[in-house]
């Protein structure tokens, strides 16, 4: 039993992954049960750990220091936990805790149950190899508190920057630590910001592009979350190094909690005088606002973007002039990756060499990535650059879920590529995954395993550029549209030979005549599957999908292993299989609209996709 | 283990309770003559069957048996026809046998007799036979109902068809157990005087008067079996209204599983109170339970609930098993590959289909118009101002707030900012986010990023399509509750496939979960405005209702449709 409760803390990831999966409730019954005790303890939210797989996850700070994790955990389990650490002081707790006992098996349960040790086995594995940069302090730090950021150190290199070195120094520092662009596409920043910062004008502009548009990509969402903070100090110096006096947010609309949590960090930062007319005591004046965007993809273009911003259709213009030149109302304006500002902090105050000695020689720091997929352990990851894709995936992501097969990685989203497992020694370098077909992109790392049809993957990124196209290069606009067809019609079984020829040829026309990053990336997930994986083309035209995912090409069957339990009966939303308690059931193909519920149902997996 | 102590102390305390009023029963000098009175009439002597010590102790010692072998069949052979055998035994030791009267229903008369009687005591016999299927419950259930109560044994030979009872009903009726406890008690203590009115009534043991089946057990005479005097074998047993009443029960009970066990028994009451807190119970395949509900359909007396038998309403009577297909395979029993005909189907289990569809309440009739205040609109101007760079917040305030954008609105911003109208068409057409059309109350977003693609999120989109009965092109269901949406990733990629309604994300969804999502959010109170009273020119005022249906109709806009906002 610890008798004295003061001091000891409770802490909670609050991001909007963790509340989807149940940390709301977890807060509710924490803040239930604690008054319910009558102890005194403190719950609060703390950034994302980035074991999206173990959330909701909490931790128990108590007075002596020690640490105690617990993942998984369920409102049911809090009670189990808090009396662990915690003695009641209430008398009614222990009658209504007796109850609890006498009547619900549950509450027996040990809370040991819920218990990870971050040193040992899966966790000490997910977090080994990872280097924090950008997610400093993640668990550890509220994100909604100035106090505690400042605390880790915060706001010490801007106050660095502006009190003690020349723009120009802030410049030379990041061109040294070789800091590249972390949306995409690479362009050294270091670069960029002299760019700007050697543009006449008086007035120029600083974007924080949180535009994150790429489907299975959240990094941006995380940082914007976990540490609003640290961004807005990234902007800022980015700000004094350019020489701009007005900085805006550009932020998703779908991340309603970032755009709230950003909001409320920039009015503590301007109340503390680390924003405003005079930054940090000094004559640099900062003011920061914050943009919504509104569903369109392409907006993740800096043009786009900057012409979304003005209040117009986000369509990417021709460049050069490039925006560092004339972006924003025709002003220079510098438009970096919420991570790439994530990432400054860290330079001025822990100094360049230490960043730039991590990483390989092209590509400096570390990579947050959103693991995603087939993965037994998902989550928000930052290794450093060079890892290999080998590595993340198995190490760190704990191999394949469900003891699949490994079949490829899709990174960098609709504008990245297909890397098959065969070439997963391949580093995270901006430079080798470019040989591959494939790019960096802004951070989104989907496993696949070999229940995934690479052709369908294909065509559902074309889809997505296709209809996220703004229709302005005709290449972009009808090349995809066409080259969609062509997939379609492959999906479907209807594809001819001499459509992989074709397919290819408009992939290169829609290359080489788009003029913004969307059109001339969008093939990249079509020629990276076609050169990686052309006997899954070919399986398809020859009408047979070997993954068992496209819907026309496949059959269901109910193998020797049935049961007979009717739960496929059941679960059949258009009556395919009738109900035959303790014999083998049969489906009707004639009725069956391939909705794959059965198979998902079926406790023995006894029915078989052909 | 802690529960077990627990248990123990419990069983502890309610023996040391019985001791202590034995002790207390002083013995009394007989009554002399006169105390009697002159009227005293001797009572017949009644001499108890010749048993011998031993013998009595026999029943015990069977009692114990049985129940030990019905909770090894129960729990450890999980065997139907096991447990059958036991309570078979049961039937013919207890019930014909003993002839009904070595029981533990009758047994409570008793032992509450002599707890409010100082006088009366029990002997050690009565005390275990109450005790020993309590016990026996607290440790395994209701062991004594499933297989050593020759009473439950009858009823459940005679169950051949059994129907569901509605939960309702069934719960309503379960009451009547522990109303027939409260009048067998009453009758026993003779009823009481309360608040100066006399309610006494000749004390009486209602529940051995007015046993349905004992006269069944009677009926045999063993004593003339075991004297072979075959000729007085049969025997006439209880008078012709209980004949009746047992008719009755017998011949429901071939349709309604055990009638007396679940809504008249007292005894039944206790031993379910009591089961709440045993240790072990019947448990359909812990840990393997595949959730089919078979044993659902299989229990005939309404106990599985969460795909575990309920403790209290479970009569251990095993059948639950042999319709387990896990239980089935554990045993190896074979899974004929012939489907049955499809007279033989079973009913659809009561279960709700994932996809049964949404009620669908009135189908839309009248265009719904909302009448459309703009008396903010200044105010939002004069914050976000005029400025062409304004457009988009300026738009994205005014679906906020109208979670569309109203044409009527589109107009007035475009009076007022100078704005072209083009252009502000031009920006809701090109941003997704941005709805021209009303939606319904809630929006449900299908996340359809990658790795909810490869997750499967259009079998997510389809369940739900398929749950609000939508075709084609159509977006919101006939009810107006639902507009459904395919997005790009809401970036939840870890808990893909994800959905979100409204601002709430659900996370790991399966085709089969996402539909009952939309189950728990309640027809909203969505107040619409039917239509506003037509004041000066009805056909105006409705053709611009029917514009504001459809705003895409552009260049149409006239002063009016401002003016009716």
């Amino acid at each position: 039993m610890i008798a004295p409760n003061r001091g000891i803390e409770i802490r909670l990831g609050l991001g909007s992954c963790c509340v989807a999966s149940g940390s709301q409730q977890v807060f509710d019954a924490l803040q239930k049960t604690i008054a319910a005790m009558g102890a005194d303890v403190t719950v609060r939210q703390a950034g994302c750990i980035g074991m999206c797989h173990r959330v909701p996850l909490l931790e128990i700070v108590e007075p002596s220091g020690k640490r105690t994790m617990y993942g998984n955990v369920t409102a049911d389990g809090v009670p189990a936990i808090l009396e662990r650490h915690i003695s009641a002081r209430k008398s009614t707790w222990w009658i209504r805790r007796g109850w609890q006992k006498l009547t619900r098996d549950e509450a027996w349960l040990p809370p040991t149950r819920f218990e990870l040790d971050p040193t040992v086995g899966p966790p000490a594995e997910f977090l080994a190899g990872q280097v924090r940069i950008a997610t400093a302090q993640c668990g550890r730090m509220d994100p909604t508190s100035l106090t505690e950021y400042r605390e880790f150190a915060g706001y010490d290199a801007l106050r660095k920057a502006v009190t003690t070195l020349s723009p120009q120094q802030v410049i030379d520092e990041v061109t040294r630590a070789g800091l590249r662009g972390r949306g995409g596409a690479g362009f050294p920043t270091g670069r960029k910001w002299s760019i700007v910062r050697s543009q006449p004008g008086e007035k120029k502009y600083v974007v924080c592009n949180g535009d994150e548009g790429d489907p299975g990509a959240f990094m941006d969402r995380m940082l914007l979350e976990a540490y609003p903070h640290r961004i807005i100090e990234g902007l800022a110096i980015a700000a004094y190094a350019v020489g701009a006096s007005e900085a805006i947010f550009y932020i998703r609309q779908e991340y309603p909690l970032a755009v709230s949590r950003v909001k409320e960090a920039i009015r503590q930062a301007t109340e503390a005088g680390l924003l405003g007319d005079r930054v940090c005591g000094t004559n640099f004046a900062l003011h920061v606002h914050i943009r919504m965007g509104s569903g369109a993809f392409v907006c993740g273009e800096e043009t786009a973007l900057i012409a979304s911003i003005e209040g117009r259709r986000g369509m990417p213009r021709l460049r050069p002039p490039y925006p560092a030149e004339s972006g924003l109302f025709g002003c220079p304006t510098n438009v970096n990756n919420v991570e790439t500002y994530a990432c400054v902090p860290a330079i001025l105050r822990d100094g360049a060499d230490q960043f730039a000695a991590i990483g390989t020689a092209s590509s400096k720091g570390t990579k947050v990535f959103s693991l995603t997929g087939k993965i037994n352990r998902g989550g928000l990851i930052e290794v450093p650059m060079g890892t290999t894709i080998r590595t993340i995936v198995e190490k760190i992501g704990g191999g394949i879920k469900d003891g699949r097969t490994f079949a490829a990685v899709q990174i960098g989203g609709p504008s990245g590529g297909c890397i098959p497992a065969a070439l997963a020694d391949t580093p995270v370098d901006y430079e080798a995954l470019a040989a591959l077909g494939a790019i960096m992109g802004s951070g989104g790392l989907v496993v696949l395993d070999d229940s995934d049809c690479m052709v369908d993957i294909a065509r559902y990124f074309l889809q997505f550029t296709e209809n996220e196209s703004c229709g302005k290069c005709t290449f972009c606009r009808i090349g995809t549209k066409r080259m969609l067809e062509i997939l379609n019609r492959i999906v479907n079984g209807h594809g001819q030979a001499e459509d992989l020829v074709e397919l290819e040829t408009l992939a290169h026309q829609v290359k080489s005549s788009s003029l913004c990053g969307l059109g001339q990336t969008a093939p990249n997930p079509v020629l990276t599957t076609l050169k990686y994986f052309r006997a899954d083309y070919e399986a398809h035209l020859a009408g047979r999908c070997p993954a068992g995912r496209c819907n026309t090409l496949i059959d269901y069957k109910v193998t020797d292993a049935c049961i007979g339990c009717t739960i496929c009966a059941q679960v059949c939303p258009v009556d395919a299989i009738a109900p035959n308690p303790h014999r083998r059931h049969y489906i009707d193909m004639n009725k069956c609209t391939c909705c794959h519920m059965c198979v998902i149902a079926c406790p023995v997996k006894a029915i078989r996709v052909e | 283990m802690n529960r077990l102590l627990l248990i123990v102390l419990l069983i502890l305390l309610t023996f040391s309770a019985f001791p202590v009023r034995q002790a207390q029963a002083v013995p009394q000098p007989a009554p002399a003559a006169r105390d009697i009175g002159n009227d005293y009439a001797k009572p017949t002597v009644q001499y108890p069957e010749p048993r011998g010590v031993a013998l009595r102790y026999t029943d015990i010692l069977v009692l114990v048996l049985t129940l030990a072998a019905g909770a090894w069949a129960i729990l450890k052979l999980r065997s139907r026809w096991a447990v059958s055998i036991v309570s078979i035994f049961a039937l013919i030791y207890f019930g014909f046998y003993r002839a009904g009267c070595v029981c533990p229903i009758g047994a409570i008369q008793n032992v509450v007799l002599s707890v409010v009687n100082t006088q009366y005591s029990i002997s050690i016999v009565v005390t275990a036979l109450f005790l020993l299927p309590i016990i026996g419950s607290l440790f395994f259930g209701r062991v004594f109902c499933g297989a050593a109560c020759p009473l439950g044994a009858v009823q459940d030979l005679m169950l051949r068809k059994p129907v569901r009872v509605p939960v309702l009903l069934d719960k309503i009726l379960r009451w009547g157990r522990w109303l027939y406890l409260a009048a067998a008690v009453y009758f026993v203590i003779g009823g009481i005087t309360i608040l100066g009115r006399n309610l006494t009534v000749a004390p009486d043991f209602i529940i051995c008067r007015y046993d349905p089946f004992v006269n069944i057990f009677r009926v045999v005479d063993f004593r003339q079996v075991l004297a072979h005097h075959w000729g007085g074998m049969f025997q006439v047993s209880g008078p012709w209204w209980l004949w009746i009443i047992t008719g009755l029960l017998l011949g429901g009970g071939v349709f309604i599983g055990r009638p007396y066990c679940r809504w008249l028994c007292p005894y039944g009451a206790i031993l379910g109170a009591c089961s709440r807190l045993s240790v072990k119970k019947v448990t359909v395949m812990p840990a393997e339970c595949i959730d089919c509900e078979l044993c659902n359909d299989a229990c005939a007396f309404g106990a599985i609930e969460n795909h575990a038998a309920a403790k209290s309403p479970c009569l251990s009577c095993a059948r639950c098993y042999n319709a387990c297909p896990m239980e089935r395979q554990r045993r190896s029993l074979p899974v004929p590959a012939d489907p049955l005909p499809d007279f033989m189907l079973p009913p659809p289990s009561e279960r709700p289909r994932p996809f049964e569809r949404a009620p669908v309440r009135g189908r839309r009739i009248a265009p719904i118009v909302e009448t459309i205040d703009l008396d903010y609109l200044p105010a939002l101007l004069a914050h976000h101002g005029n400025g062409g760079d304004a457009a988009l917040p300026i738009l994205q305030a005014i679906q906020a707030r109208h979670r569309y954008l109203p044409y009527p609105a589109l107009v007035a911003v475009a009076d007022r900012t100078g704005i072209p109208m083009a252009r502000l068409i031009g920006l809701a057409t090109f941003y997704n986010q941005f709805r021209l059309a009303p939606i319904g109350d809630h929006l449900v977003k299908v996340c359809t990023g990658t790795a909810c693609h490869v997750a499967g999120a259009k079998r997510i989109s389809d369940a739900v399509r398929l749950y609000l009965g939508l075709t084609g092109e159509d977006d919101t269901d006939a009810a107006r509750r639902f507009t459904v949406q395919e997005v790009a990733c809401v970036g939840c990629c870890s808990l893909a496939p994800v959905m979100q309604i409204d601002e709430t994300t659900f996370g790991h969804l399966t085709a089969e979960t996402a539909p009952r999502t939309l189950e728990s959010y309640t027809p909203a109170s969505h107040k619409r405005h039917v239509e506003p009273p037509p004041s000066h020119d009805s056909v105006t005022d409705d053709k611009q209702h029917h514009k504001s249906e459809e705003p895409l109709a552009v260049g149409v806009a006239d002063e009016k449709s401002e003016g009716e906002s």
